[in-house]
């Protein structure tokens, strides 16, 4: 019962997968893209087929711009998509009743 | 158990989405097959949060709070992201693909396709940067679970 519910929800997520693939062929036959400069097309055509370790930093690089958006994102989110405190728009009691004063 | 696997699985994504930025560091190899390996851990990241999947999307035209219909559109737009940039590198895959199908690589580059890869690329690591945001609690969380030492074991 449980594989086959395993089974039931891959293969949605699969049919899911399959409508993304067949509308970014979509997209990619519709797309006009020229062919990238020379400087380019050798880079991309010799690339190392083999780890190289001296590159780690690129890596790091990578890491670094997560970390920055991720920070960036999580100040948008936290500003525009919080709800607002259970303060917000209640009158501010300032302990104003007759006769008596806040400041004692 | 699901926990720790879950928080496990996501930190190895994002490791693995980093390294699939860096072909000179992994090296045209490592970094096929790792892209290989990304369908069989986004599968299984998308299993453990089939609950949220299946609420969220039934409640897909129900009142929401824009948190929620924000992280469910970003969540789509990754899912979207993620296959296309799979999806592209299959077909101008020059190792891993070849050596599955047992056919030699096409001698040209496909150039559209090349392109396109790059830019979904780019943009899966712009996305998973933000799913990381908008989850960061759950993250913090997860975190706090693992390694706070747990009352009276001190």
């Amino acid at each position: 019962m449980k594989f086959a519910r395993l089974l039931l929800r891959t293969a949605i997520l699969s049919l899911a997968a399959a409508a993304f693939v067949w509308l970014t062929g979509i997209f990619g036959d519709s797309r006009q893209i020229s062919a990238p400069n020379r400087g380019w097309q050798a880079e991309r055509a010799h690339r190392a087929s083999t780890p190289r370790v001296a590159k780690f930093a690129e890596f790091l690089g990578a890491g670094v711009i997560v970390a920055v958006v991720a920070a960036i994102g999580r100040i948008i989110f936290r500003l525009r998509l919080s709800p607002a405190p259970r303060n917000a728009g209640q009158p501010i009691l300032l302990d104003l009743r007759a006769g008596t004063s806040p400041i004692e | 158990m699901r926990l720790k696997a879950a928080f496990w699985l996501d930190v190895t994504l994002l490791v693995a989405v980093c390294a699939l930025q860096t072909v000179s560091f992994t090296g045209l190899v490592i970094h096929e097959w790792l892209g290989l390996a990304l369908i069989a851990m986004v599968l299984a990241h998308l299993l453990l949060a089939w609950s949220w999947i299946a609420t969220q999307s039934r409640r897909l035209f129900a009142v929401q709070t824009i948190r929620a219909r924000v992280n469910y559109v970003l969540n789509l737009a990754l899912f979207g992201c993620v296959t296309a940039a799979i999806f592209s590198g299959i077909l101008i895959s020059q190792q891993a693909i070849p050596s599955l199908t047992g056919k030699s690589p096409s001698p040209d580059m496909n150039w559209r396709w090349d392109v396109l890869h790059n830019q979904f690329s780019g943009a899966l690591l712009i996305l998973s940067a933000l799913h990381l945001a908008i989850n960061w609690d759950w993250v913090l969380a997860a975190v706090q679970a693992f390694f706070r030492p747990k009352e009276g074991t001190l």
